[in-house]
């Protein structure tokens, strides 16, 4: 028997239940890298030990803003439950759960390697942590947005909320929670690489550095696209003649953008994770190195680029 | 609160008055004005340059000559032996002006040019149509049109539709950054105006806090004390690290991004069958 209400609290759980089972994961991971490579080098356990703990906690912070979500659609003061704000709610849970377990098992890859570089280079520690800083606070990126999206869509729920502007919303959350997945695995791939990277050449970190940074926004960028798409998205305005195909259509829409930043994401991460190690292996090389690695990014971005002109269209379409 | 990918109501006809009512024929006014924006500063900080470059050594100056000899490096290394001054020239333009188009959002009273799709798409194919140009000058036409129908003759639709899915995703590129970035500002503006007492408030008792518990303990020793200041501290300065990252960062990645790309589809294009990589 399916009933408003019943969706409603499905929502809640599923907010947070998504978000824990990427934070258990990527913190199982994280601990796992850190304690191995305490036994390795057990001289600089204090090092290790630090930078497991601030990447716990960072990990940790994708569940907690699913939480704060969850607590808001339960307290939020919502005096009657309706199929549309059920239908948006199911949505936002999928939005902030889906995007904090991507971005939780991408930046315990960060922490995992980041200690075994510590441990392989206990004098550079410092350095290291920096750069894991850096990738972990760029990893975060999806969540916020994710949370940005979910506190918009949840000041626009008010009583008289039709179907259609029900829909219009889970698909505005739905584009966020499937635009986060690629570029989070990406940099995923990327952070793992970048922070083993400096443990294999230290004297490269320099190059490294500038190298994870400009490669880090070209990572985001699928995820940009997806965050523009879901917000002109919440604020299409729509009259009351417009069919309902109307509303199929945004869901066509938010589908595109984010199956098409699905793999462009990705792969921009792997071509930039076999750069780095390249610059790591080969210093002399960066020139080069840094020339191919951004046309190919640029020729695999194409894909997510075509994919937002289509739904740019699709959105942009007067009914 | 609206958001509109096209302004209309920024546009004007200008050539309504001898009846061209064709949509093609419209200026987006505020784009033409941030646009001006960009240019006027760029220039004058070109007099600048060109004040300082007269004297004798001085820092402002050698800061000019460490931006340009950047490009010309860049230029080098990238074209080889084929390098001319003249892409130098247009690549380093292409850079700059992208560049102050997209800083103008921070000013107050105006918006990033290169928001606007037109400014970004008159850029791609800006760049395309000079490495085409190029392609012909330096290949021969005959040889730049047999390019279209390799490796097989099949595929020569294919390769068509391939280059000019160039300018799409060039400006398109541009286009989606700027724009996320400059809605993601004002969304947060929007938020904050509603709160702004209190986070005035917040900032200032913040910052006073930091200033007098500095002067009591040493900081350095309490390294919890400190974080609980500095994530305050941080907190305040969100708004301003948002800008940072969006409009500033953003702003410089994308026009490299767009200056690089054209540096090497031309270096792509220019270069003979036989050439020796590194020198």
């Amino acid at each position: 028997m399916l009933t408003p209400e019943l969706l409603h609290y499905f929502a809640i759980g599923l907010a947070v239940s998504l978000g824990a089972v990427g934070t258990g994961i990527g913190q199982g991971i994280a601990a796992f890298g850190s304690l191995g490579s305490l036994s390795r080098q057990s001289e600089s356990n204090d090092q290790i030990f630090r930078s497991m703990v601030i990447g716990l906690a960072f990990i940790e912070s994708g569940v907690v803003l699913a939480l704060v979500i969850a607590l808001l659609m339960l307290f939020g003061g919502q005096s009657k439950i309706i199929w549309a704000t059920a239908i948006a709610e199911v949505g936002i849970a999928l939005a902030i759960g889906v995007s904090a377990t991507a971005i939780s098992i991408a930046s315990s890859f960060a922490v995992k390697s980041s200690s075994q570089s510590i441990s392989r280079q206990p004098f550079s520690s410092q350095k290291i942590l920096t750069l894991m800083l850096l990738c972990q606070s760029i990893i975060e990126a999806p969540v916020v947005f994710a949370f940005i999206i979910s506190l918009v869509v949840r000041a626009g729920f008010s009583e008289s909320l039709t179907i259609f502007e029900g829909v219009k919303y889970f698909s505005a959350c739905f584009c966020m929670a499937l635009g986060c997945v690629g570029p989070s695995i990406g940099q995923g791939i990327f952070a793992n690489a970048t922070c083993d990277a400096v443990g294999l050449n230290e004297d490269a970190y320099g190059k490294i550095f500038t190298f994870s940074v400009i490669n880090e926004a070209v990572i985001e960028t699928p995820l940009i696209f997806s965050l523009l798409m879901s917000i002109l998205i919440v604020y299409l305005p729509i009259s009351a003649t417009s069919p309902f195909s109307h509303a199929i259509t945004l869901l066509v829409a938010a589908l595109t953008i984010g199956l098409g930043s699905l793999g462009a994401g990705s792969a921009i991460g792997i071509v930039a994770s076999k750069g780095c190690k390249q610059i790591a292996l080969k210093p002399v090389c960066y020139p080069a190195v840094f020339r191919s690695t951004l046309l190919s990014q640029a020729f695999i971005e194409s894909c997510a680029i075509y994919a937002l002109i289509i739904a740019l269209t699709l959105v942009t379409r007067s009914w | 609160m609206k958001i509109d990918i096209f302004n209309e109501e920024a546009i004007r006809k200008p050539f309504e008055f001898f009846g061209l009512k064709s949509d093609f024929l419209g200026l987006n006014i505020e784009t033409l004005r941030n646009t001006w924006i960009a240019m006027i500063i760029l220039f004058s900080l070109v007099l600048i340059a060109r004040l300082y470059l007269r004297k004798d050594l001085n820092p402002i100056a050698l800061v000019f000559e460490k931006v340009v000899s950047f490009f010309d490096n860049l230029c080098r290394e990238s074209f080889g032996g084929q390098f001319e001054y003249k892409y130098f020239v247009f690549t380093s333009t292409i850079f700059f002006f992208t560049l102050f188009c997209c800083l103008t959002g921070l000013l107050p009273y105006a918006d990033e040019a290169t928001k606007d799709l037109n400014t970004a798409f008159a850029l791609g194919s800006m760049s395309f149509f000079y490495v085409q140009y190029h392609k012909i000058r330096i290949h021969g036409i005959l040889a730049y049109l047999k390019e279209f129908t390799e490796p097989f003759f099949i595929l020569l639709p294919l390769n068509i539709i391939g280059e000019f899915a160039k300018i799409a995703s060039m400006s398109f590129r541009l286009f989606g950054n700027i724009l996320g970035g400059s809605i993601i500002f004002y969304i947060m503006v929007t938020a904050l105006e509603a709160y702004k007492v209190y986070f005035m408030l917040f900032s200032l008792i913040a910052l006073l806090i930091y200033w007098i518990v500095g002067k009591i303990v040493d900081l350095k020793k309490h390294k919890i004390l400190s974080m609980i200041l500095k994530m305050n501290l941080m907190a305040v300065f969100f708004v301003a690290g948002t800008q940072m990252f969006f409009g500033i960062f953003e702003g410089v990645v994308q026009a490299f991004v767009l200056t690089m790309l054209t540096i090497t589809y031309l270096a792509v294009g220019i270069q003979s069958g036989d050439v020796v990589l590194g020198e």
